[in-house]
């Protein structure tokens, strides 16, 4: 609480297409000292307005901001406190907007305004999950514009209505959930809850079945062969790199979508390394996809100040 | 767009910045407050309310919705117990209402368990109506599933509960602070929450309260003869609406039936 006190919030309005998109601006002590530390732009979560899943992204913005970083919370038309709506629609439709870029012009509208008020500094963007996403379609679209994004659980895969494709599941996935299952073979309860079918029984089944007569062949297969993959993210992702853009990938180590980035950008397209040139991987130990406890919350902001300083001090 | 509409902070009576959004509209006009609900559900709703903001906004009224301390955009680190959210509330509306519009009307809106909050606002200010959205009307049942969303989180990653609901009190009561969907709270916001049970209404003029209940949701009305809601007296009434305070399959930003049943309560 005591540091609120150093911390300056307020809120920038940037008129886009005769409505206002909106962003929370947080900043130091010092924030006009020339040359400093690089802007960092926080994105919605999907449909999370730009606070992130359990405040997260405030925490953040406010710690940086603390170091002479200059924060925005961005909020795209349609979300959070901007301006305009998103369309209605099953909700998978609307996180395939943002999953085909839906955001990227909106926020590169942004960058501009804020690149003007601050022609010296660099920028970064940072997004969770769907917001990872617009960051990498952005920064291979317009890599003169973004100097490093940071992508915590990139999802490879475009949403669906249902949970995946069976066809999708990727063999990291899979052995994960096998794995939660055997933990539970001598639970009384767990059995309990099967055989009075309050469980997924087809869910269950289906995993048992790919487990035991897919595992060999799917472990052969290539980026193509991949259903419902977000191809034009891979190809932005790969792109990033030849850009020479510095990107953290941070991942949750019982997200999905470490195990579905595992199985295919990383295998197919980082030959399997958590370090390349501009590209680095973390893994935060047991966290789920939100970060939702504190010490997954601070390990990840850990790894992204160093990534920060190592890549961005002046 | 909305046109006339601020967006900035404002200080609270302890000197935490509060985000808050307002609309001025018509000077004859009532003002109308939104309470939000607390930790993600607030989240969640974020872009419902500012759609239903810009919605009355554009029929003239004067709209406040702002953020509690420790929550959304605003100030401070982690949620404040909901008295203080109340304290905030009533500060509020007395610097955007009696200060600039003395005389006016004034409407209440609260989701959730800002409904909780406003029903204690609209008897302490007075305030002239009060729509309440999908209210938590069993506060046993709201703390239960407050706490699944930390044993849910440990049953994804660990696969099994290692701290129970007992273990989770215990921490509290021991000083520590436990993560509810990333909002780290404490023992005084848990206790926070009794004070505003609607078992204890009493006294309101009923005319004055609308409350909507989502059709087919967990909330009826009137099967139960000790429902404080059936006690209480308050207007209710089914709709169907999206539960926006959560993840929802079906995306909706704006919610005609619940604008259009609101509209014609606050201004018949």
């Amino acid at each position: 609480m005591s540091h609120t006190v150093r911390i300056r919030e307020k809120v920038l309005s940037v008129a886009y297409r005769a409505q206002y998109m909106r962003a929370i601006e947080t900043t130091g002590p010092e924030p006009e000292k020339p040359g400093d530390a690089p802007i960092v732009i926080f994105l919605p979560a999907g449909l999370k307005y730009s606070v992130g899943p359990g405040r997260l992204f405030v925490r953040y913005a406010r710690k940086l901001a603390l170091n002479g970083f200059i924060c925005y919370r961005f909020d795209p038309l349609g979300i959070g406190i901007s301006d305009g709506s998103l369309e209605a629609g099953p909700v998978h439709k609307a996180w395939n907007f943002i999953e085909k870029g839906g955001f990227v012009e909106e926020l590169t509208f942004f960058i501009h305004h804020v690149r003007k008020k601050y022609p010296e500094r660099k920028v970064v963007i940072c997004g969770l999950c769907g917001g990872a996403i617009t960051a990498i379609l952005l920064a291979h679209r317009y890599p003169e514009l973004v100097d490093g994004v940071i992508s915590i659980n990139i999802e490879p895969f475009f949403s669906t209505a249902l949970s995946r494709t069976t066809g999708d599941k990727t063999i990291t996935h899979i052995n994960s959930v096998m794995k939660n299952y055997t933990a539970k073979i001598f639970s009384g309860t767990a059995w309990r809850r099967l055989f009075s079918l309050q469980s997924d029984v087809r869910g269950i089944l289906r995993i048992g079945m790919l487990f035991l007569t897919q595992n060999r062949k799917r472990k052969k297969r290539g980026l193509q062969e991949f259903k419902n993959l977000n191809h034009p993210l891979a190809t932005a992702f790969s792109g990033m790199q030849q850009d020479g853009t510095e990107h953290l990938m941070l991942f949750s180590e019982h997200s999905r979508c470490w195990h579905d980035f595992q199985e295919t950008f990383f295998t197919h397209l980082m030959d399997s390394k958590t370090t390349a040139p501009f590209q680095e991987i973390r893994v935060i130990d047991q966290a789920n996809h939100e970060l939702q406890f504190e010490e997954w919350r601070m390990k990840a902001f850990d790894y992204i100040e160093k990534w920060l300083q190592r890549n961005f001090s002046t | 767009m909305c046109e006339n509409q601020l967006c900035d902070y404002v200080t609270n009576r302890r000197g935490v910045p509060l985000f808050h959004q307002f609309a001025s509209g018509d000077e004859s006009r009532p003002l109308v407050i939104f309470c939000n609900p607390l930790l993600e559900e607030a989240l969640f709703c974020r872009n419902h309310l500012t759609g239903w903001f810009r919605h009355l906004a554009n029929k003239n009224y004067n709209v406040l919705i702002f953020d509690y301390q420790g929550s959304g955009n605003s100030g401070g680190e982690h949620p404040v117990p909901a008295n203080r959210m109340l304290e905030d509330l009533i500060d509020l509306a007395s610097r955007y209402w009696r200060k600039h519009h003395a005389g006016q009307q004034l409407f209440l809106i609260g989701i959730r368990f800002g409904f909780n909050i406003a029903l204690k606002a609209t008897e302490l200010l007075h305030a002239d109506k009060l729509i309440g959205v999908e209210p938590i009307i069993d506060l046993d049942r709201y703390r239960t599933a407050l706490f699944r969303t930390n044993l849910i989180a440990q049953l994804s990653t660990s696969g099994k509960i290692v701290t129970d609901r007992k273990q989770l009190m215990a921490e509290l009561e021991a000083g520590k602070r436990i993560s509810l969907s990333g909002h780290e709270i404490d023992l005084e916001f848990i206790r926070s929450l009794d004070d505003f049970d609607l078992r204890n209404v009493t006294g309101m003029e009923t005319g004055r309260v609308k409350i909507f209940l989502r059709a087919g949701g967990k909330i009826s009305f009137g099967k139960k003869r000790k429902n404080p809601l059936r006690k209480s007296g308050f207007a209710c009434t089914s709709i169907e609406m999206e539960p926006f305070w959560a993840e929802t399959k079906y995306y909706s930003p704006a919610h005609s039936i619940l604008y259009c049943q609101a509209d014609r309560f606050l201004d018949p």
